[in-house]
């Protein structure tokens, strides 16, 4: 959003259309960071609110424009993390709601998008969060340290073992996807 | 709500006490596995049991020694290090084989007590099956185990520790450690495995 | 080659399986629905201030629980000083034989279980 300091923050301080346009321009990440991290829509959608809500409740001490996106970012991630932990949400990802998230024109193979995305759902919580903003958000890494508020070393750690944790696991389902008949 | 947090706080205090008192948690963690590694219907049907539970002071001073010897590469040396304990249990079969049904109670422990699938591979060719499974604590890489299934044997190998997997295929490749003549039936059957292919 | 060696492929899987998925419809107005309600509670009925109690009381028993488990593994699972007697007694050779023979056998059911799931044909796609 390329606006200038405060401008929107005070719009939205002053008239709920301007939060509501805010909202509006963010929900896609918003609900998109708490949907790749839970799969689960009801989850997804109450993080949502709540990350609104707090933006709501601190919309004067934001300092610009400038930091919405990625405040509310942060937010929607403390959340999530915060809501894993506190429920002890086990985040097994439903076999219907996986295809759903591509939208992608070169359709993945549906078992492989299937399998990986629960081997994604079982990853350690911090784990899962770096994967999401890193492959559905296309965060740099010091970005995605900024979000978890983690040093970058610790995130390239996270991001390096989650990727050993589901290499084996995708590999072994190639070799299967390999062994269907060419006419398929 | 207010009178529950000095209860809490002083609880909290606790728990932080015992979580510094018990660095050893991986330890009392892989002596519980000693008994979690019973299978009561593989060991009733199989002709022959090998069982091995090495842990404590008996694995401390094998990895002493081991780690005096020649031969032993640096990054095996340091794989042994980390390890807390090592557990085997072999079920052979002179007649007739272990069925599925006798298999799951083993795959279904693993997966309760928290061991993750790593890799589940099977044999085209032959009724031989591997699975490797991994646990995680504090989102390292704390432990192996791997469940092998032939046509005459189940074989439950549980390693504890930071597991170096590259240091334990130099160990399979039969590197990294000094020759002892342990050259077991299973070993001998998959080096031949290996070199047929 | 290393099984760990393929990551850019794995990288590319991961990119196309997790693209983001689409906010529900209506999700705005739910939220500024939500956002009115908020702005019409009173300031000492805070949600916030509400959730911040039930997580510290949630956090305390969360802690409670965390200790007794502790206490019990401590107490349960902690080697005794017969154990440390017997395993000194042990034949240390015997010993010593039987970890190189299971570290042996894991090595190379590792490096099987990795042929099997990464069979010689596909070695040119990970090298």
């Amino acid at each position: 959003m390329d606006i200038a300091p405060r401008k929107l923050l005070d719009a939205a301080l002053a008239d709920s259309e301007a939060f509501a346009r805010i909202v509006d321009h963010t929900q896609g990440m918003v609900y998109g960071v708490a949907f790749g991290f839970f799969s689960n829509r009801a989850i997804a959608e109450d993080l949502a609110q709540e990350a609104y809500l707090e933006l709501f409740r601190n919309l004067g001490r934001l300092q610009s424009d400038m930091h919405l996106v990625n405040w509310l970012r942060q937010t929607t991630v403390r959340k999530c993390i915060d809501y894993a932990r506190r429920k002890k949400h086990a985040p097994h990802a439903s076999l219907d709601s996986i295809p759903e998230r591509s939208v992608d024109p070169v359709e993945p193979d549906p078992r492989l998008a299937a399998e990986l995305g629960r081997k994604v759902a079982d990853l350690p919580t911090k784990m899962r969060m770096v994967i999401v903003l890193r492959f559905q958000e296309d965060l740099k890494l010091h970005e995605i340290a900024e979000a978890l508020d983690i040093p970058v070393n610790t995130v390239k750690t996270l991001l390096r073992r989650a990727l050993i944790r589901l290499r084996p696991k995708v590999a072994h389902l190639r070799q299967e996807v390999s062994y269907v008949p060419v006419g398929r | 709500m207010t009178k529950t947090y000095p209860l809490q706080v002083i609880v909290g205090i606790v728990a932080a006490v015992l979580v510094l008192a018990a660095p050893a948690s991986l330890r009392a963690q892989s002596q519980s596995d000693d008994a979690a590694l019973e299978f009561s219907d593989l060991e009733a049907k199989a002709d022959e049991v090998v069982k091995v539970n090495l842990w404590g002071r008996p694995l401390e001073q094998a990895k002493k020694l081991l780690g005096l010897r020649k031969n032993v590469t640096a990054s095996v040396r340091s794989f042994m290090s980390g390890l807390t304990a090592v557990y085997r249990r072999t079920y052979r079969f002179r007649k007739g084989r272990a069925s599925e049904d006798d298999v799951r109670p083993v795959h279904q422990q693993l997966a309760d007590d928290g061991w993750v699938p790593l890799i589940e591979a099977a044999d085209r060719d032959k009724p031989q099956s591997l699975s490797v499974y991994s646990y995680y604590d504090n989102e390292q890489v704390a432990g192996m185990t791997v469940v092998s299934t032939d046509s005459d044997e189940v074989t439950v190998l549980k390693i504890i520790g930071p597991v170096d997997f590259e240091a334990l295929s130099e160990i399979g490749s039969g590197l990294g450690l000094p020759v002892m003549n342990v050259a077991t039936s299973e070993i001998r059957k998959l080096s031949s495995q290996t070199a047929g292919r | 080659m290393s099984l760990w060696d393929d990551s850019r492929h794995l990288e590319q899987e991961l990119r196309r399986v997790m693209a983001r998925s689409q906010a529900p419809s209506g999700l705005g107005l739910r939220v500024m629905a939500r956002i009115r309600d908020e702005a019409r509670r009173p300031a000492g009925d805070s949600l916030q201030a509400a959730s911040s109690g039930k997580a510290w009381f949630r956090g305390g028993w969360a802690l409670a629980a965390c200790a007794c488990v502790a206490l019990l593994v401590a107490i349960f699972a902690w080697p005794s000083e017969e154990e440390g007697l017997q395993a000194q007694a042990a034949d240390m050779a015997e010993v010593e034989r039987e970890l190189v023979e299971v570290l042996q056998l894991a090595g190379s059911q590792w490096n099987r279980a990795q042929e099997l799931a990464f069979p010689i044909g596909q070695d040119n796609e990970h090298d």
